[in-house]
């Protein structure tokens, strides 16, 4: 895919936008990118294999995240499994994503604290 | 640690398209397998399958949704828009009406099959499936009476059945009706009308309101009660001239005058032809309990069921054959709706003649879709240049459809109009008998299936090659490989094989009722056909007494038989092929071993001393009626040999008695002898056993209505009009009606049969015809495509006759698969035909060794042909073409 500017890619699905979070910080397979989902209390519900997929196809497709491998991890099983990094545009576009979500959340600080005016 | 391999998980993945199943598949399996790994207990991994099932059916109807708007905006941007629309259709009519040997061939073929269809459809529809002219016709049902031991059924039912139905069965509305035929006087000339005598409210239990004055009402029908009567809307227009004080005028019937109270709605002759209603009163005496001449129609009334009705009857049945063993006893009623009743006789023929006729369309469209597949082959290059240039596969499928939607438009608009031809067509060609058809209209029910045909048919013959010719791969191979090649031509043997499979089917059919027809004229009708008139005369009992009827009738026969050129007349009731029949039971005197309780029902036919020399009818034993029986003598009579066969089947029933249940003029029947035995005569139908019957002398009988034969001199046409004169000269208010000739009786008692074996006929020829069209069709072209093989071939040293053989062999092929495939199916005809054959099975071996032989006769000179010219392919010429 073609080298594209941040912003064409936004606003991004929550689901995706967590995807990238999670690869931020390190390569993982999709089960370990699920148990790393799963574990934010922010996000309810279990993330399934098929919902996954489809969501990291779609940012493969338009390059945010890139496969980086195929090797067994050690603390599951011999299995090869198959491993998703995030790619240089995809750290762009989850930097601005953030700071789109923040610019949003700017005027709702008192809501977080959870008393209205 | 190594996983089970998950079969259900792997299968419910197929949900998902191929392409996210490819890639992902087998991680998203992993996956899978770890949460299962990693579930604490049972329940734990009953909910991991459970998220599994709901995560793969959701996501896959998401991914196919979201893959088809895509589709659909990839398209609307590629020329999918209503500009792509006209785009296509002014392209598809130009390249048509470049082709116009193809065009006119396959419009003029798909029109002749949509005009047959929509023509055999618009009969269907104004026969079985229209409602009939009434409100809430579906709550209309006629009576039936049972033997419930035997199973045999009938209409007719005894008066005292009618009132103790009507009384007996909440819920459920009756009317009795019988026939009658007055002689109507003070118009013209003396004529016989249709008419019917009715127990009270026939009109308002049809739903309808008279036109004038009032229905009949139960002190109508009060024996020795004013002579009223209500007239048909058609008798008060056309004799009556729409006179609107005709309530309170009288009309004349058999010398007596009855007053108009009533004038029916428009249209309405229910029984049909009826001109006149008559309150049922003046046959109560001397018919009553067994006496089954009316027939009875009811309506259901609103909040009861029909299962309701029957429980009622049947306890009412049984009431009755407590209280009057003689008559009922084993009696039953069942009931069955009016439009059932109407067309339960062609009900099956009619569904199989549409089946038939769809069967020739299939063919035809079969025949065009060839047609189109060769016309495809041609544009490939063209078609790969257009994938080249951009063009999706679903616009390029849509371009190709485009032209066959045009070809089905126009033929289906050119087979609507024939549709009209077709359908006059039909209804002059069928028998009187055939019900409901007096006006057949292509009504909006018709326009609507003529309109889906339109769209099937294009479905059908367009499908197909532009699925094919739209395959962009093959296309792109085209002129270098021969994979498109081979698939079309699998697909046009494949059609093939269908054609002639259909065709096949056909035959069967045609075969199977050619051969019902052929019975049905061998069966022994027991009566003459050649030189035979026949009449029917009434002696109104209003003029003539019951001693003086059967001297009247006498005297009718000497005057006739006085004519020039008549050999013989004779007076019967109860005669062949005809109206008017009664059945009752009868005491075998000399049969000790049949109780009272077991009296068979025959039919009685009384009859004149002429009677056998006028209609043919054989004496087999003993002797016929004469001079000697008369009212007050011994009682005689003659039985035929179903009766001899059932009751008397050992030993001689000359000298033995038995004794009627029912008289008609006068008072009582006499205990009568048996003195003869004549041949069975078919009654009712050819297709029916004739049933046990009883013959009596009219003389002791003095029944007052029936018919008159005439056997005439060979070679004289006529002797009615003398016959009508010479009557009217012994009572001028006489009329006669129902003339015929027993050659015509004969002809309408197969008409129907007639009918059906005529339409399967063409329809047979025609699929025949464009079978063997499309074998030509497929074989010739395939010799043109391997004109250079055919070349080498010979330059090798093949002989003409090898190449012969050779594409003869091939172009067999899908004939011989197709036979196959039609002579498995004949099964299916001979079950859905089964009830329209009489005298042959539907395996009938005859009937498939013949179909088969004139199957492959014409297919095998269709393929003959170009074989033939393939045999005379210059090999020079050949290899230098390309």
């Amino acid at each position: 895919m073609s080298a594209s500017r941040p912003e064409h890619f936004l606003p991004m699905h929550p689901e995706a936008f967590r995807i990238l979070v999670e690869l931020r910080a390190g390569e993982r397979h999709g089960y370990a990118l699920v148990k790393a989902l799963e574990r934010d209390a922010g996000r309810p519900g279990k993330v399934l294999p098929a919902n996954l997929y489809r969501r990291i196809r779609t940012l493969l497709e338009r390059g945010l995240i890139e496969e980086s491998g195929n090797r067994p991890d050690p603390a599951l099983d011999d299995e090869r499994r198959r491993y998703f990094a995030v790619t240089p545009l995809g750290e762009s576009v989850a930097r601005a994503e953030a700071l789109r979500l923040q610019a949003l959340l700017a005027g709702a600080g008192d809501l977080i604290q959870g008393r209205g005016r | 640690m190594t996983r089970r391999p998950s079969r259900i998980y792997r299968a419910l993945l197929r949900l998902l398209p191929g392409e996210l199943r490819a890639s992902f598949g087998r991680d998203m399996e992993q996956m899978y397998g770890d949460r299962l790994r990693d579930a604490d207990g049972a329940l734990e991994r009953g909910i991991v399958r459970a998220d599994a099932v709901r995560d793969l059916v959701f996501q896959s109807g998401a991914e196919w949704m979201s893959r088809a708007r895509d589709a659909m905006e990839q398209s609307l941007k590629g020329g999918m828009g209503m500009d792509g629309w006209v785009q296509d259709f002014r392209y598809g009519a130009r390249s048509l009406r470049k082709r116009p040997g193809f065009t006119i061939a396959a419009v003029s073929t798909l029109a002749l099959g949509i005009a047959a269809t929509v023509s055999m459809f618009g009969v269907v529809n104004t026969v079985l499936l229209e409602p009939l002219p009434y409100p809430d016709s579906d709550d209309l049902v006629v009576l039936w009476s049972e033997d419930t031991r035997t199973g045999d059924r009938s209409r007719a039912v005894d008066h005292p059945d009618v009132r103790a139905i009507q009384s007996a069965v909440p819920g459920f509305s009756v009317a009795g009706y019988a026939g009658t035929r007055p002689t109507l006087t003070g118009f013209d000339n003396p004529e016989v009308i249709f008419g019917a005598r009715v127990t009270d409210g026939l009109i308002g239990l049809m739903g309808l309101q008279p036109a004038m004055g009032r229905d009949l009402r139960a002190e109508d029908a009060i024996f020795g009660g004013p002579t009223v009567a209500v007239i048909s809307h058609s008798f008060w227009t056309e004799r009556l001239a729409a006179d609107p004080e005709a309530i309170g005028r009288t009309v004349v019937l058999n010398g007596e005058a009855w007053e108009i109270v009533g004038v029916g709605p428009p249209d309405f002759d229910f029984p049909e032809g009826s001109e006149i209603w008559l309150p049922r009163r003046h046959e109560i005496d001397g018919c009553g309990h067994g006496c089954r001449i009316m027939n009875v129609i009811g309506r259901v009334d609103a909040g009861t069921s029909i299962a309701d009705v029957r429980t009622r009857l049947d306890a009412t049945a049984m009431r009755l054959a407590e209280e009057y063993p003689n008559s009922h006893r084993d009696g039953g009623f069942d009931v069955e709706s009016l439009l059932g009743y109407e067309v339960s006789d062609v009900r099956t023929a009619l569904w199989v003649l549409l089946g038939a006729v769809v069967m020739v369309l299939l063919i035809a469209c079969a025949n065009v879709a060839n047609l189109v597949l060769v016309r495809s082959n041609a544009r490939r290059e063209e078609v790969a240049l257009r994938a080249t240039l951009g063009a999706s596969r679903l616009r390029i499928i849509r371009q190709l459809l485009t032209e066959s939607v045009i070809l089905a438009t126009a033929s289906g608009a050119i087979g609507v109009a024939l549709a009209w031809l077709g359908t006059a067509a039909l209804v002059a060609l069928a028998p009187d008998s055939l019900p409901r058809l007096d006006t057949p209209t292509l009504d909006a029910t018709v326009l609507v299936f003529a309109l889906g045909l339109v769209f099937a048919v294009t479905a059908m013959f367009g499908t197909l090659p532009a699925l094919h010719a739209s395959d962009v791969r093959s296309a792109g191979r085209a002129g270098r490989g021969t994979d498109g090649r081979r698939h079309s031509e699998r697909s046009r043997s494949a059609l093939l094989v269908g054609e002639v499979a259909l065709s096949l089917t056909l035959l069967l059919g045609t075969g199977l009722l050619v051969r019902t027809l052929g019975e049905l004229r061998a069966v022994k009708l027991g009566f003459d056909t050649e030189s035979i008139e026949r009449f029917r005369v009434s002696v109104p009992e209003t003029r003539y007494d019951s001693l003086e009827i059967n001297p009247f009738l006498e005297q009718i026969e000497q005057v006739l038989t006085a004519i020039p050129g008549v050999r013989a007349a004779g007076w019967g009731f109860g005669v062949p092929l005809a109206s008017g029949n009664i059945t009752t039971t009868v005491e075998l005197l000399d049969r000790p071993d049949v109780p009272p309780a077991d009296q068979p029902g025959l039919a009685i036919r009384p009859s004149s001393i002429g009677f056998l020399d006028a209609t043919g009818t054989r004496l087999l034993r003993g002797r016929w009626f004469n001079e000697g029986d008369r009212y007050g003598g011994a009682g005689v009579a003659v039985i035929n040999q179903a009766t001899v066969r059932t009751h008397y089947p050992d030993g001689d029933p000359i000298g033995l008695r038995l004794k009627a249940n029912v008289s008609w003029s006068f008072e009582d029947t006499p205990e009568m002898t048996i003195v003869g035995v004549v041949e069975d005569v078919v009654r009712s139908s050819p297709r029916e056993t004739p049933s046990p019957a009883v013959y009596v002398p009219n003389a002791q009988f003095a029944a007052n209505t029936g018919y008159i034969s005439l056997r005439l001199e060979p070679g004289l046409a006529t002797a009615i009009p003398q016959a009508r004169q010479a009557i009217a000269d012994l009572d001028p208010n006489l009329a006669i009606w129902s003339v015929t000739t027993m050659e015509e009786v004969v002809a309408d008692a197969s008409g129907e049969t007639v009918f059906y074996a005529t339409l399967l006929t063409i329809f047979s020829i025609v699929a025949l015809l464009l079978a063997a069209v499309g074998l030509y069709g497929v074989v010739a072209y395939s010799v043109t495509r391997r004109t250079r093989e055919i070349g080498i071939r010979m330059a090798l040293g093949a002989a003409s006759d090898v190449v012969t053989s050779m594409v003869v062999r091939e172009g067999i092929r899908p004939v011989l698969t197709g036979v196959g495939v039609g002579l498995a199916s004949s099964w299916l005809v001979g079950r859905a035909i089964s009830s329209m054959l009489f005298g042959v099975t539907p395996q009938d071996p005859v009937t498939i060794v013949g179909a088969t032989g004139a199957l492959l006769l014409v297919t095998i000179a269709a393929t003959v042909i170009p074989a033939r010219r393939a045999s005379r392919v210059q090999p020079s010429s050949a290899l230098r073409a390309d």
